[in-house]
């Protein structure tokens, strides 16, 4: 498999998505409208169809979210350490930095390259890990940062209600679980389903990153030096390799691990920016990583295609 | 025999009943149904235009004839819907051009191309992109000559008209991807690989961006209007207009079966949000015809469905 054929087309149309709202070839509304769209929509549908028609033989869910979320813990740990003692910034900074540096943008970006190098095998262990990303993360920031500033805004009660009900309206979670209870019926899907579902699915993609690359004109490049640096090198290096290394360890197959590896390496997305700009903690740094660290994908990715495919 | 046109109809219904309730419902928020149809008129479409009519075989029958087939057709609708206006409705000859329009206005781009591709396969691409060039630009022009000949003080010479013309269709997203993909047909040039995976990553999200997006407009089209005159314009829209050119087409054109499966699909398209926008401009009837909107997208349903059918049947 080419690397420049799977990862290039992916940039560019990021990069369409960018020009376009750069130069007002196209409204604001366009950037919001396509981002639901995709994450509502068009995403759901194409996690439920190729769950739900897949073939693929199942990986140890456990397996894999030992690689995913074994990765995401350590460097979560490193970021909260370099945060104190390297950075020497204070902990309240901590929960935002290390967000930033391990919460990766695997909706947008991942699934494209994920589907682009392995098509519908990639489907099984890509929903496996993306029904968890969106809820672990939040939740575990949210507590972080309730931790480091000593802040308690609502119990934890309050919180895991919160989440729970986050989890039920997500509509990437409820495609996800509609698609696994599907596939327990052994029923196949009806033809017109299959047919409607396909065609939303495929304008998931493109419409997917046309917003991404549109969304990155609001956000400028900037945060300081240090910390800049510290959350790319995280993002993009760091946990790539730890993932690399616990999926080798767990011997995960060669499909599951490069979904694994390949979402570890995503750069922070608005996800990541979000937490910060709502604690208002390190908000330029991330804004600086998602603009900065996306840009950089296009390298960093372009490697891990290419040491996959050889 | 329904079996062999639903997998056909019922996605395209399917989709368009989709982005309705998601409008209704509120799932999708106003910025989902600006922003949507936006990327799919300024980039989708024309992308997806430009990619299928560039690799697809041109037609037999001469471009010529195909016109003729549709707007003959187009013609001689717009002329019964005007004789309609004063005999049948006895409403004043100024609302005749709104009501022409509206029986006459095809919605070709956002579901006459999805069902005609559906049906025929790319082989009909160049057929609808030669009947979209020429149906906005024929739109644009009678707008301008209805106001030149009502409303003396808007109205621009026919030097201006001209030159407004042509900076529409010079702009216009859609035509461009029209006429880019004609150009590259007609040079003979091939896609480099990379290029054509890129061109094929969006254009996948043109058809079913059209059509979520064309139910989602529908919210903003109530069924208002008085009956006669919304009945007026969906039986010449969905029964009249197909028929003529069906007949154009087989017994005054004798077009080869393909052309006039395709042609007759376009002419039976439910009205075109283009047909809203003059009858709004002009403040002629925009309620009869947000009415014949509203009513003649969900009414395809049936008439598409016997269409396809009965052009199955009919092709060799």
């Amino acid at each position: 498999m080419n690397v420049i054929t799977v990862v290039l087309p992916v940039f560019a149309l990021i990069a369409i998505g960018y020009v376009g709202a750069r130069t007002r070839y196209f409204s604001e509304a366009v950037q919001k409208g396509l981002t639901e769209f995709a994450a509502s929509l068009a995403i759901p549908s194409l996690l439920f169809r190729s769950i739900a028609t897949s073939t693929a033989p199942t990986v140890s869910p456990v397996k894999l979210w030992l690689a995913y979320f074994g990765a995401a813990a350590l460097t979560w740990a490193f970021a909260t350490l370099t945060t104190r003692y390297v950075l020497r910034r204070p902990m309240a900074d901590s929960a935002s930095i290390a967000m930033t540096s391990a919460f990766g943008n695997t909706v947008m970006l991942g699934i494209p390259l994920c589907l682009a190098l392995y098509g519908e095998a990639a489907a099984a262990p890509m929903a496996v890990i993306l029904a968890f990303t969106s809820p672990i993360f939040w939740t575990v920031a949210t507590l972080h940062h309730q931790a480091a500033t000593a802040t308690r805004e609502r119990g934890t009660g309050a919180l895991v209600l919160t989440v729970a009900r986050d989890l039920a309206r997500n509509p990437l979670i409820v495609g996800i679980v509609c698609g696994a209870l599907w596939r327990l019926t052994g029923q196949p899907l009806p033809a017109v389903a299959e047919r409607v579902l396909g065609l939303l699915g495929q304008a998931g993609v493109p419409c997917g990153l046309i917003a991404l690359g549109a969304s990155l004109v609001g956000i400028a490049i900037k945060g300081q030096g240090p910390t800049l640096t510290t959350v790319i090198a995280l993002k993009l290096l760091v946990m790539p390799a730890l993932a690399w290394a616990l999926s080798l360890a767990l011997d995960l197959p060669a499909v599951a691990m490069g979904v694994v590896v390949l979402f570890a390496a995503m750069p922070a997305g608005t996800n990541a920016y979000l937490f910060a700009a709502k604690v208002q903690r390190a908000a330029n740094s991330a804004s600086g990583a998602v603009a900065l660290g996306t840009g950089l994908t296009l390298l960093t990715a372009s490697l891990i295609v290419w040491s996959f495919s050889t | 025999m329904l079996a062999t046109v639903l997998p056909t109809v019922i996605p395209v219904f399917g989709l368009i009943a989709l982005g309705f309730l998601a409008g209704r419902s509120g799932y999708l928020s106003d910025a989902g149904v600006k922003g949507l149809p936006e990327f799919v008129f300024r980039i989708a479409m024309p992308i997806m235009l430009f990619r299928t009519i560039g690799q697809a075989k041109m037609p037999e029958a001469a471009p010529v004839t195909i016109l003729l087939m549709f707007f003959g057709a187009a013609l001689i609708t717009w002329a019964l819907a005007s004789i309609a206006t004063g005999v049948l409705l006895r409403r004043p000859q100024a609302d005749a051009a709104a009501f022409g329009m509206a029986s006459t206005f095809s919605n070709s781009v956002m579901m006459g191309l999805p069902i005609g591709l559906a049906h025929y396969g790319q082989t009909a691409a160049p057929v609808i992109a030669l009947i979209i060039l020429c149906d906005t630009a024929v739109l644009w022009l009678a707008a301008a000559l209805y106001l030149a000949a009502t409303d003396s003080a808007r109205a621009q010479g026919i030097g201006g008209v001209l030159v407004t013309l042509m900076r529409r269709v010079g702009t216009n997203p859609i035509i461009l991807g029209c006429v880019a993909g004609l150009g590259w047909q007609i040079a003979g040039l091939t896609m480099p690989p990379l290029a054509d995976r890129m061109v094929t990553l969006l254009a996948q999200a043109a058809i079913p961006g059209a059509l979520v997006s064309l139910g989602l407009a529908l919210n903003s089209y109530g069924l208002a209007g008085q009956v006669p005159a919304v009945a007026m314009i969906a039986v010449l829209k969905m029964l009249v207009m197909p028929a003529l050119a069906y007949l154009l087409g087989t017994h005054v054109l004798a077009l080869p079966p393909l052309e006039v499966g395709v042609v007759t699909i376009l002419a039976a398209m439910p009205v075109g949000a283009n047909a809203y926008l003059f009858a709004a401009a002009n403040e002629r009837q925009p309620a009869a015809v947000s009415g014949a909107i509203a009513a003649t997208t969900p009414l395809a349903l049936f008439t598409i469905s016997l269409l396809l059918l009965f052009l199955g049947q009919a092709r060799p």
